[in-house]
């Protein structure tokens, strides 16, 4: 190629120095913008006491209002989400994807990690706009296909208006504002962790996400995938984006160890549960730590007051700083062994374990009732749900064994439209004997559902009674029939009803923990000291519904016609007959027989009547035939004039 | 020739009905699908009651589709329980109740029937020649199969409110038959309000009222007339009593519409009461009328079955004008045919009305035929659909069939008896020019 003429090559020059500008200008401002995004990561580790371990990543990027404001260029903050909430005018939004269940009873209900992490199976969106109230509903149906695309999932599904209801204040108090939606049956897969990823700075190239092996935390017995966005004015934009899992530690190599009399607890470290160390930090994150959290009774237990090695257990790495729980109760607390991640790097690789010494059997504690959902009856025409509340007698450890005072409970449930369920049927009964509506339930709004078209709300107010043991709650309900392109590709496989939400608003979870740094406050010890009232959500229901046979539609149309022509042509000809003309018409043709009659009597001779009638008769008919044809050939040719001109 | 023990019947057909109602126990008749239907169900007349009480539109969801008025009258009970009844016991008292008032009308308009019959006959002196054949009360016919009618009694002590509507056809019947007005328009505005079918009621109404209950044709009596005339000039008073019969009186017709503007009135007026503070009678419109009867026509299906009711509407009311209650009759058994949520309710109400016609329909065809055909298809129907439905062995297809056998019976029904009716107008003139 000839070299470029010199003008050209002095324009070239100019053009490069000026881009050499425009850049350095660009990098100054993002200079202080890069202060104003913020990116933190931070795991939790626990044991916990069926010998599994829960391991809990919390990132959280957060863009000031002047960043989420300027909207054209980010740091470290996600593009996708700013424009999300820009675009939706989203106050706050919390989209989780769950496979598995959360062991209430084993795992804990009455604490940070259980209120606020523990999800219902399958896909929960629920969003809260800063919009009038006749938007909210459109805005809705394009967040839920914005979120689809953006998180490779069925969200879309959400859009229709039989899938998301508007709680008032079951699930979250709000002013018509809130949209709440769940997909039970959505499965959760790597498909939608990868784009969760992405909006990480260092995705998991680096830092503590790097930790994410697909196969280890896919094989957990519960995997909990959440973003949380809150924007507002003040503060700008916040991520939290929050995976917990429980793993089965992978000590013991080919030895199961199910039973937990007198065993020790499996011992583990990072490299068993995620077969990865950790070999230093996300260069862009403001802070990078890692807490393994023990429960209290086993730290008060082991004597010696939070150090790394006691007579229980050994710690692999001596902690850098230990945090006990503050102001605790009698209930559930916790001590934080904290780990600052930006001490280790490749040569030297953080990897948090825990040593048992002695076998060791603890129990968490559990939300004031459990709470469960069953289905009641057989057949595919009617049915009952059932939720029942077993008391874990918590109130006598918190509040003394005063038994006449009450618990309130918060029971949110949202029920598709094809159950149809009878709200009057209501029924509670407390320790086996029913109960009036009116004792227990202390307030109750209903939506009912409208078919194919809205899904029915329930969300009631309960106050139980303290001394009582168990309560069950029983709702008849009707199976509806679905038009036959409504039915998913696996009809027999049934329909799942979104898990129930209870809350017990009396009841909080919020830890907190002294502050080592004044300067900088842990995002995720921040989320355990808000406001956590305790939630726990009930199983899926899986009802059956009635399939039709799938290739009827021909069989009935077909029939149905036939019957309905029947009818029709059967009762039109009874109305029209005349007898006494068909009897006459009768001995007419048998008076004019025919040519080859006559000839066949003849030849067999027989002898034939004449016609009894003379000719004037036939004289009639042939002129009121000849009427007949001059009528039709002028209708005829009038037509034909017609439709010519 | 009356029936000898009928008091006696009539009190056991509603002492089994109580029998059942106080002591079957739960059947779970409530639930079904024959029995009652989205529309009828009380079941769901308790919902919208209770939706009303939590001070929210009974029609908002989509469970009640019944009147307003309904929830005012029996809306009430169904929040009784009393212990070792089922739920809805006070609602069926009142049924058994109904029952009894509709065979008890159904019975007066028998009579009514019945005299009219015997005048019509003797003015064409045919009476020796057709009583010798047949005569029979029809009216206690007709009310003791609508008491012992199986489909009745599930009906009653299932507890729908289809008694309701068919009560205030009979109302209407009976009112157009003695020609009272205000009760034929309060019957005809109820079941209209109720269900809406019976809207087509008017053609017969108008004919009772404006013609007398049913007479052979004009033709035969013009026949009469002329060959009256014929053999004897002098005798003036015949023909002129039958000329009386056709003629066609205005004022009750007149009467009727304007009472039947005042109940109108009336109920929209109790309706909006009832609804007042939910809405009102906009509500009613939209969720009770507007959504539920014009909904019907979302599909073509549907179209198609709503619009075959009326479509028969005219030709009948040409050709059997001359007998209106037997063309009401008609027309309700189209109507349960053709709805889009039949119950044995409804074949209940037509085959009640079916006896008034005992005597006409005497050489119906095919009635063997027709009579266990109805019990083949309501013995089938319930084993069909726990196939379907509770066990899952058999397949829609199965219920579907004894679904279009019930409806080829009905069909063939009404074929028979209107092609029957037709039949003895034509004996009963070829009587007269004999």
């Amino acid at each position: 190629m000839a070299a470029p003429p010199p003008a050209l090559r002095r324009l070239l020059l100019l053009l490069l120095f000026s881009l050499l500008l425009l850049a350095s200008v660009a990098a100054a401002a993002a200079a202080p913008a890069a202060e104003e995004e913020e990116f933190t990561e931070e795991l939790l580790l626990r044991p916990l006491p069926d010998r599994k371990a829960l391991a809990h990543f919390h990132f959280r990027s957060s863009a000031s209002p002047s960043a989420a404001a300027a909207g054209r260029h980010h740091h470290v903050f996600p593009k996708a989400i700013a424009q999300l909430v820009q675009q939706f005018h989203i106050s706050e939004l919390e989209l989780s994807f769950t496979q598995g269940r959360w062991n209430y009873e084993q795992w804990g209900g009455y604490d940070p990690m259980s209120t606020n992490y523990a999800k219902p199976p399958g896909v929960e969106l629920w969003a809260a706009f800063d919009l009038p109230l006749d938007e909210i509903d459109a805005t809705w149906k394009n967040l839920t296909h914005t979120l689809s695309g953006l998180f490779c999932a069925s969200i879309n599904f959400l859009e229709s208006s039989t899938a998301f209801s508007a709680p008032r204040w079951g699930f979250k108090l709000n002013e018509g504002n809130l949209r709440y939606g769940a997909l039970p049956r959505e499965a959760v897969c790597t498909e939608n962790l990868t784009p969760w990823l992405k909006l990480l700075p260092c995705r998991d190239k680096a830092g503590i996400a790097s930790l994410l092996y697909r196969p280890s935390i896919y094989k957990g017995y519960y995997h909990s995938q959440k973003l949380k966005l809150t924007s507002s004015q003040s503060f700008g934009i916040i991520i939290d984006q929050t995976l917990t899992v429980v793993l089965q530690p992978d000590t013991f190599r080919g030895q199961q160890l199910h039973s937990t009399d007198g065993q020790l607890q499996p011992s583990w470290s990072m490299k068993d549960l995620f077969n990865r160390k950790l070999s230093g930090k996300c260069r862009v994150s403001k802070s990078s730590r890692v807490f393994l959290e023990i429960e209290n009774d086993i730290v008060d237990k082991s004597g010696t007051e939070a150090s790394s090695t006691n007579e229980l257990f050994v710690l692999s790495t001596a902690p850098d700083r230990v945090l006990k729980e503050l102001n605790n109760m009698d209930a559930q607390s916790s001590s934080l062994y904290e780990y600052d991640v930006s001490n280790y790097n490749n040569d030297k690789p953080l990897d948090v374990g825990i040593t048992w010494k002695l076998p060791l059997i603890w129990s968490c504690t559990p939300a004031p009732y459990h709470a469960n959902r069953f289905l009641m009856g057989s057949g595919n025409e009617r049915g009952s749900i059932a939720l029942s509340f077993r008391s874990t007698n918590l109130h006598k450890q918190l509040f003394g064994s005063s038994n006449d005072c009450s618990i309130k409970a918060v029971v949110f449930q949202v029920v598709p439209w094809y159950v149809k369920v009878y709200y009057h049927s209501l029924q509670i009964f407390i320790d086996g004997n029913s109960k009036a509506i009116s004792e227990v339930v202390e307030k109750i709004h209903v939506t009912p559902s409208e078919d194919k078209h809205l899904p029915g709300t329930l969300e009631m107010l309960l106050r139980l009674p303290c001394s009582m043991e168990s309560a069950t709650l029983s709702l008849d309900f009707d199976k509806g029939f679905l038009h036959i392109d409504e039915y998913p590709p696996d009809a027999n496989q049934g329909f799942d009803i979104p898990s129930a939400l209870v809350t017990f608003p009396e009841f909080n979870s919020s830890r907190s923990y002294p502050e080592g740094d004044t300067l900088f406050v842990s995002p995720l010890l921040q989320t355990f000291k808000e406001d956590g009232v305790v939630k726990s959500y009930t199983e899926v229901l899986l009802v059956p519904l009635t399939t039709p046979d799938f290739s009827m539609p021909y069989n009935v149309i077909t029939f149905t016609c036939t019957v309905l022509a029947l009818y029709f042509g059967s009762l039109l000809n009874a109305l029209r007959r005349r007898i006494g003309e068909e009897e006459r018409e009768l001995k007419k043709a048998a008076a004019k027989r025919g040519l080859i009659p006559l000839l066949i009597a003849k030849l067999r001779g027989k002898k034939v009547d004449p016609p009894p009638q003379g000719s004037s008769p036939t004289s009639l008919l042939s002129t009121k035939l000849l009427l007949k044809v001059v009528f039709v050939a002028v209708v005829a040719v009038s037509l034909h004039y017609l439709s010519n001109s | 020739m009356a029936i000898r023990n009928f008091w006696s019947m009539a009190a056991a057909a509603v002492g089994f009905r109580l029998v059942l109602v106080l002591f079957g126990g739960d059947l779970h008749l409530a639930s079904r699908p024959e029995v009652s239907t989205p529309l009828t169900s009380i079941r769901r007349l308790a919902e919208g009651y209770w939706l009303k009480q939590a001070s929210m539109s009974p029609y908002s969801g989509s469970m009640y589709h019944g009147s307003p008025l309904l929830l005012l009258v029996l809306g009430p009970l169904t929040n009784k329980r009393s212990v070792g009844h089922h739920d809805h016991i006070y609602c069926s008292l009142i049924f058994v109740a109904v029952d009894f008032i509709a065979a008890m009308l159904i019975r007066a308009t028998g009579r009514r029937l019945q005299i009219a019959r015997n005048r019509n006959l003797k003015s064409l002196e045919l009476t020796e020649a057709v009583s010798n054949s047949v005569n029979v009360s029809a009216g206690d016919i007709a009310s003791l199969i609508y008491l012992w009618n199986p489909w009745a009694i599930v009906t009653c002590v299932g507890s729908c409110t289809s008694p309701i509507e068919n009560l205030m056809v009979v109302i209407m019947i009976y009112g157009a038959c003695s020609r009272l007005a205000p009760l034929a328009a309060f019957g005809y505005v109820m079941a209209t309000h109720l269900s809406l079918y019976p809207a087509i009621l008017i053609v017969p109404i108008i004919l009772l009222l404006g013609y007398g209950p049913d007479a052979p044709p004009t033709k035969v009596f013009r026949i009469k007339s002329s060959s009256a005339s014929k053999t004897d000039v002098s005798d003036n008073d015949k023909s002129s009593s039958s000329r009386d019969v056709q003629q066609f009186l205005w004022k009750p017709v007149f009467h009727f519409i304007l009472w039947m503007l005042f109940w109108t009135f009336y109920v929209l007026l109790l309706s909006s009461i009832v609804l007042n503070k939910v809405g009102g009678l906009q509500e009613m419109f939209e969720k009770y009328f507007f959504a539920e009867v014009f909904d019907f026509f979302r599909s073509f299906f549907l179209i198609v079955f709503n619009m075959n009711i009326v479509f028969m509407v005219l030709p009948l009311a040409i050709r059997l004008k001359h007998r209106p209650c037997f063309l009401a009759f008609i027309y309700t058994a189209i109507v349960a045919i053709l709805k889009s949520y039949p119950s044995v309710g409804d074949s209940a109400l037509y085959l009640g009305l079916l006896g008034l016609f005992a005597n006409e329909l005497a050489e119906m065809q095919f009635t063997f035929f027709l009579f266990f055909g109805y019990i083949g298809v309501s013995l089938l129907s319930p084993v069909m659909h726990n196939l379907w439905i509770w066990r899952g062995t058999g397949n829609a297809n199965f219920y579907f069939a004894t679904g279009l056998a019930y409806t080829c019976l009905q069909t063939v029904l009404v074929v028979e008896s209107v092609s029957s009716m037709i039949k003895h107008d034509r004996k009963l003139r070829l009587l007269v020019t004999a």
